[in-house]
């Protein structure tokens, strides 16, 4: 509680001059225009989440119970549960750490820390899951519902609001469910995504919008269109992002890979995005969502080291059992050190200045072997 | 003396601390569970309570997610996993006695369902039946009971049935049967059909339980005043079947107890699910007109068990525990079952 005071206080000065007017749409355009269009050049997830949680309150109290400034509102909720989102993923991996048998915890133990974890993890993938609905409602206050056949007119700065509302409604329903369903949020929810996600020109938004369909179609059997495979398209559009500087859709490829069971392709998406981090450095721009999906990757690479090793992704786009492959290039055959010619020392023999009457005892030169006719072999004419 | 101490010290540390030293954990056994869900499924989570449970057995089980059965099933039969979560259906072809369990009217309500999962972990006998060679069902989970779904709400009898199309799993084998008891046309689907077929009115009938009805966007394919006949076809399951030799000898006996006590939170996501149907769209069916049901279910039953796909001594005590609740039924004067 103490922690926020300053921040709160922080908001509170910032948006004062908003506070006098009471206008929800300027809080709107100030909050995405200037708050937002600052924190996405950061790429700081904790920082994010952090503003969310301190601004929630301070923007609800500056403008009328009746109209509220929702886009604002929204992105704070949202960001808020981001920390919510954090937590649960620590909480994932203790109840991961406690079953590993790598790190070999005994029944009792590793069955009541597990549980722990696990009830831990409920809670904040229930927090999550409660910031994400309330995001989701603020944006549908401003755009109508999700899923609706017309697509709402969007000015060009209401396109972030948008997504942010798009991406909210995915992942209020993947914490409701992974919490056990305390909102009871139909795990339909993600087709309506899908349906509006075609307000959004693909390309505009680093093929986020087909992501977030192909991932609706891939958890629910029957409901991609007739003839589009939903793993293809989920793969076409992640490599299109990859080049984008924002690889929000190789992110949710991996995660709906994991969520599937199809921990290869999901390893196989993971090792994509970190060969993409470094052929192409993180948009400026949207520094935050390129972060966002890199943490979103990790946990998932987290949870794969966890279990195999006991211990979290050392390098991101290495994975267990990486260093146990078999070596390059051709198969070298039976023991090819069998006819070894270093067998016996060819640097055998007394060096030339050694100097085992003054020195450290410990540096001296045990004495050399009589040379042999390979060692003779060996010598220089 | 070294090696008595150092004896001493690990006997200390598992009495103080409460853990071995060295990693002490048999070999994991894995169960290819299957979720229309994936991992985020309300019954994979509950498989996650069930797989750390497990632990207190002496077992070790970790989970695969599966979104296709078919898939989990053949890579359990190929040896890929220890144990395999999958619908009863999918699983008749290891041991029909527990794929009876999702007989045709066999089993009326929940409570029935419930005392008949208790009567599993309670009878020997029962357990005994349960195990076929290598295999051994020690797991029911409610998966909800099914129910005809019609477009035109006025399909609500048997004889209304006649000549219409029903969306048909192609790997039941019962439905068959059942569609021509019905004089009804079976219209081939799996799971990633049955929901377009329906809405989009290639067929007039399909069945499901009310977990499916929001994924598969059912309400569509119900707009047109279409409705939910509120008489169960059957209870779905998903059954957990194991290779007995990779795990503990009692682990088929902990496990049956475990999932006869958590029956009801197992429901709860059921019943949660059914709650979520609108009232309006629920079809009640007369008392007169159920009989005229259970003849039919009763019929597709028997001529089931006279091929071998239905197991006779399963479906005898599943007449037993529905006379129990209702003497006055007709089939409990007779002795077909």
């Amino acid at each position: 509680m103490m922690r926020h005071l300053p921040a709160r206080s922080a908001a509170l000065l910032l948006l004062s001059p908003m506070i006098l007017s009471g206008c929800a749409g300027k809080v709107d355009k100030v909050v995405m225009n200037r708050v937002v269009e600052r924190a996405l050049r950061v790429p700081d997830v904790d920082q994010a989440c952090s503003i969310g949680v301190a601004m929630r309150s301070p923007l609800a109290g500056i403008t009328r119970a009746a109209r509220p400034a929702n886009q604002a509102l929204m992105i704070a909720e949202f960001t808020a549960a981001m920390c919510d989102e954090a937590a649960a993923q620590s909480h994932e991996l203790e109840a991961v750490r406690a079953t590993s048998a790598a790190v070999g915890l005994a029944g009792p133990q590793r069955v009541s820390l597990a549980r722990d974890a696990r009830i831990a993890a409920d809670r904040s993938h229930g927090r999550a899951a409660a910031r994400y609905l309330r995001a989701l409602e603020h944006g549908q206050a401003e755009f109508g519902p999700l899923g609706a056949e017309a697509c709402p007119r969007l000015e060009e700065w209401e396109e972030l609001p948008f997504m942010v509302m798009l991406v909210s409604g995915m992942q209020v329903v993947l914490h409701d469910s992974a919490a056990g369903s305390p909102l009871g949020v139909p795990k339909e929810t993600i087709l309506d995504v899908a349906r509006s996600a075609q307000c959004l020109d693909d390309a505009d938004w680093w093929y986020g919008p087909s992501a977030m369909q192909a991932a609706a179609w891939a958890t629910i059997p029957g409901s991609a269109p007739a003839g589009t495979d939903p793993w293809a398209l989920l793969e076409d559009v992640a490599e299109k992002s990859d080049a984008t500087g924002i690889r929000v859709a190789r992110a949710l490829q991996v995660v709906i890979s994991v969520n599937a069971g199809r921990d290869d392709l999901a390893e196989q998406a993971i090792r994509a995005h970190a060969a993409a981090r470094v052929a192409t450095p993180p948009s400026e721009e949207y520094a935050l969502f390129d972060q966002y999906a890199l943490v979103l990757s990790r946990h998932q690479s987290d949870l794969f080291w966890m279990k195999e090793e006991g211990h979290r992704t050392p390098v991101f786009g290495e994975l267990p059992g990486d260093g146990v492959s078999a070596p390059d290039g051709a198969p070298l055959g039976a023991d090819p050190f069998a006819d070894d010619p270093f067998a016996e020392d060819p640097f055998g023999g007394e060096l030339p200045d050694s100097d085992a009457s003054g020195g450290d005892p410990a540096d001296a030169v045990p004495p050399a072997e009589p040379p042999s006719t390979d060692d003779a072999a060996l010598e220089t004419p | 003396m070294k090696r008595t101490l150092n004896l001493m010290l690990s006997a200390f540390a598992v009495a103080v601390f409460g853990f071995a030293a060295a990693p002490l954990q048999a070999h994991a056994a894995t169960i290819c569970a299957y979720d229309p869900a994936g991992k985020s499924g309300d019954f994979f989570r509950l498989l996650g309570d069930y797989a750390l449970e497990a632990g207190k057995w002496g077992a070790t089980i970790e989970l695969k997610a599966y979104t296709d059965e078919e898939t989990a099933a053949k890579d359990f039969a190929a040896g890929q996993c220890d144990g395999v979560v999958a619908t009863g259906v999918r699983l008749q072809r290891f041991n029909n006695f527990p794929s009876t369990f999702e007989a045709v009217g066999g089993l009326p309500n929940y409570a029935a369902e419930k005392q008949l999962i208790q009567s599993f972990a309670k009878y020997p006998s029962a357990a005994r039946k349960l195990t076929r060679g290598e295999y051994q069902t020690v797991g029911f989970i409610p998966a909800g009971a099914v129910y005809l779904f019609v477009r035109d709400r006025t399909i609500d009898s048997v004889e209304a049935l006649a000549g219409k199309r029903i969306a048909t799993m192609d790997y039941d084998k019962a439905a068959p049967f059942m569609v021509e008891k019905m004089g009804a046309i079976m219209v081939p689907a799996d799971l990633g059909s049955i929901g377009p077929k329906f809405n989009n009115g290639d067929v007039d009938i399909c069945y499901m339980s009310a977990p499916g009805y929001g994924p598969f966007e059912l309400h569509r394919g119900l707009a047109n005043g279409g409705g939910i006949i509120k008489a169960p076809l059957a209870q779905a399951s998903f059954q957990v079947l194991i290779r007995k030799d990779k795990f503990p000898a009692d682990f088929g006996a902990q496990s049956l107890n475990y999932w006869s006590s958590n029956f009801d939170k197992a429901l709860a996501a059921v019943k949660k699910a059914e709650a979520a149907i609108p009232a309006d769209k629920w079809i009640d069916v007369p008392a007169a007109s159920l009989s005229e049901w259970d003849s039919i279910y009763q019929d597709v039953r028997v001529a089931l068990r006279d091929k071998g796909a239905y197991d006779g001594s399963l479906l005898g005590v599943m007449k037993k525990i529905r006379c129990g609740q209702d003497r006055s039924r007709s089939e409990c004067a007779e002795s077909r079952e």
